[in-house]
């Protein structure tokens, strides 16, 4: 028998692309057409000096940021805005860590009730508890600074000094993300047989040995992905910079890269600050997040699979 | 195996010294980490005079400051805007999310694995990056300063990352009960609302939730689209009345402990989910 010499295919069904219509049309106006006019104002000199009149300028606004004008606050923002990440990260991972091998201690009966209390940061709104900080920690009237007067310690400049404020903003950010990495930890904690701990223990290993040989080991896997989401997340941060200090305290010539400013408080300021109302530099400041924040989440993707599971 | 009394002894001093060394670092951590949550609570229920006193313990107890709350600010307009802007956004990013969740998760179509690869991707990019050409785009459709703008805003750029766990949770649920439903004729808008969507409503929930909890806390978008104060939200009313510190604490506080509570309530009840959902999340991309 002769097949025929064309199968008519089944035609794919239209239906699915309905489904998708919504959410498609309100990622095009949210996410893709906003990118593409981000990365086209980073090559314009849009500013409140050409609101008209604003042009194509090519390479400008990245130059001025490299080599240029604006090159000294760049670079200032961009290290602290790394530290920022680094220590945010590791000292919140840090803490939750500690806590979650505190709570996973069966022997103490009411340990839910103290995770439950511990998880508090991360279940009130940080917009909020962030102005909270700001008032406990005011130099002159807050509680705090009247707390340690009443000891005999004089006020200690929390807010206005470039160096005690950049470690007051880690302790709060610290404060409002450890609970997320605790609670993390403690379900890779949950997860390690017990039957390990007692063949180690049989075999006569000490706390900190059953520590680096198991537990270490039996975490890795969530580890990485954690401390790279975590970096990824403090390297955006905004709020947390923008209401504590808004970027403060100011050394002169500069008013709008203050001590504690991050590349996002930065570029907010640069867009939408007082004076200047610099598009085109703050969306070149964008752009340069976005690389940066960008591949963190594709290392993260990648080492967490969600490429492959696209794949399948 | 027999120890020695000694041994043994030995053995229940140190499990009774590890249990109770747990509990105090546990709450002595619970003691500092609570501390600015209870300062609050005391200072919203303390009289006037005794705003920024060292004492953690009210002397006089009085409603004086939730009074003046709701008296001389628009604390009670800003919930209103937030539960406008939070409630709808989440509505809406609901409906945009599941449809689309679905379309991943049960149909062939051309372009899904690119569709699905560019899903990830698009995670990638923050609205912190965007947020300039957010505010122009808002303003050249007329949308700035208006509720519906915001609610665009917030429903449009958290997609990638709710379908992306929607579908997840869609492919866990097996297909056999929408394909035994498709051989009784049911076609496939019916196995998606009367079958897959009840089935999936727990994740759908907890989507809702999170997308509540994100958009009410939010103040870096509403504070480029929204201005003055009649259509702030309780984030951008909170930011701009702490101004005078000093006068204002007290009803700072007040007006703090009534902004956490609906969030708090919602957390809590939802923490098992939510803690899991996310720090899976987290993990998995």
């Amino acid at each position: 028998m002769e097949m025929p010499t064309r199968i008519q295919k089944p035609r794919k069904p239209i239906y699915p692309y309905f489904y998708l219509l919504p959410g498609l049309t309100a990622i095009l106006f949210s996410i893709i057409i906003p990118g593409a006019m981000t990365i086209y104002y980073a090559f314009t000199n849009y500013s409140l000096r050409h609101l008209q009149d604003w042009g194509w300028i090519g390479w400008e606004n990245f130059e001025k940021i490299f080599v240029g004008s604006n090159r000294g606050e760049f670079l200032g923002v961009f290290s602290w805005n790394m530290q920022w990440a680094l220590i945010s990260t590791i000292g919140s991972a840090l803490v939750g860590l500690i806590l979650a091998m505190l709570l996973n201690n069966k022997r103490v009966v009411e340990r839910n009730f103290y995770r439950v209390l511990l998880i508090l940061p991360w279940a009130l709104p940080s917009t909020i508890t962030i102005l909270t900080w700001k008032g406990l920690f005011n130099s002159s009237f807050g509680p705090i600074n009247r707390m340690l007067g009443s000891i005999g310690i004089a006020a200690i400049p929390w807010l206005s000094n470039s160096t005690w404020a950049r470690a007051t903003c880690l302790l709060v950010n610290i404060w409002i993300g450890y609970p997320f990495m605790m609670s993390a930890f403690l379900g890779g904690l949950q997860s390690i047989p017990e039957e390990l701990y007692d063949a180690c223990q049989v075999d006569g290993a000490n706390g900190w040995q059953a520590f680096r040989h198991i537990t270490l080991p039996m975490l890795r896997s969530i580890v990485l992905p954690l401390l790279v989401s975590g970096f990824a997340m403090n390297f955006g941060n905004f709020g947390v910079i923008y209401l504590l200090t808004e970027g403060g305290p100011f050394k002169s010539p500069s008013v709008l890269a203050g001590a504690t400013d991050l590349l996002s408080t930065y570029m907010y300021k640069v867009a939408f600050g007082a004076t200047n109302f610099d598009y085109g530099l703050a969306s070149a400041n964008g752009l340069l997040i976005f690389l940066i924040v960008g591949s963190l989440t594709l290392i993260n993707l990648s080492m967490t699979g969600a490429f492959q599971e696209v794949k399948e | 195996m027999s120890h020695s009394p000694s041994v043994r002894l030995k053995k229940k001093t140190r499990i009774f010294l590890s249990i109770n060394l747990t509990r105090l670092l546990l709450i002595i951590t619970c003691m500092v980490v609570l501390f600015p949550i209870i300062w609050m609570a005391t200072a919203s229920i303390s009289k006037g005079s005794s705003l920024f006193s060292s004492t953690i313990i009210p002397k006089n107890i009085t409603l004086k400051n939730y009074i003046n709350l709701f008296e001389k600010t628009k604390f009670i307009k800003w919930i209103r805007n937030s539960a406008i802007v939070t409630l709808c956004g989440s509505l809406l990013a609901l409906l945009e999310t599941t449809t689309m969740a679905y379309a991943f998760s049960r149909f062939r179509f051309k372009g899904k694995k690119n569709g699905l690869m560019i899903l990830i991707l698009l995670q990638m990019l923050p609205a912190t990056v965007t947020i300039v050409a957010l505010y122009k785009l808002a303003v050249f459709i007329q949308l700035q300063n208006t509720f519906l703008g915001l609610i665009l805003i917030y429903a449009g750029t958290t997609i990638p990352f709710n379908a992306w766990l929607m579908r997840g949770y869609f492919d866990s649920i097996p297909f056999e009960i929408e394909e035994s439903a498709y051989l009784d004729g049911a076609n496939h808008w019916q196995a998606f609302t009367k079958i897959a969507f009840p089935l999936c409503l727990p994740m759908i929930v907890v989507v809702f939730l999170f997308n509540m909890i994100s958009f009410y806390n939010d103040y870096y978008l509403a504070s480029i689209i929204l201005s003055g104060n009649d259509r702030y939200t309780v984030a951008l009313g909170m930011r701009f009345f702490t101004q005078p510190y000093a006068e204002n604490w007290p009803m700072f506080a007040a007006a703090s402990i009534l902004a956490c509570l609906p969030i708090v309530v919602i957390f809590y009840s939802l923490q098992r989910y939510l803690v899991q959902g996310l720090t899976k999340g987290a993990l998995k991309g």
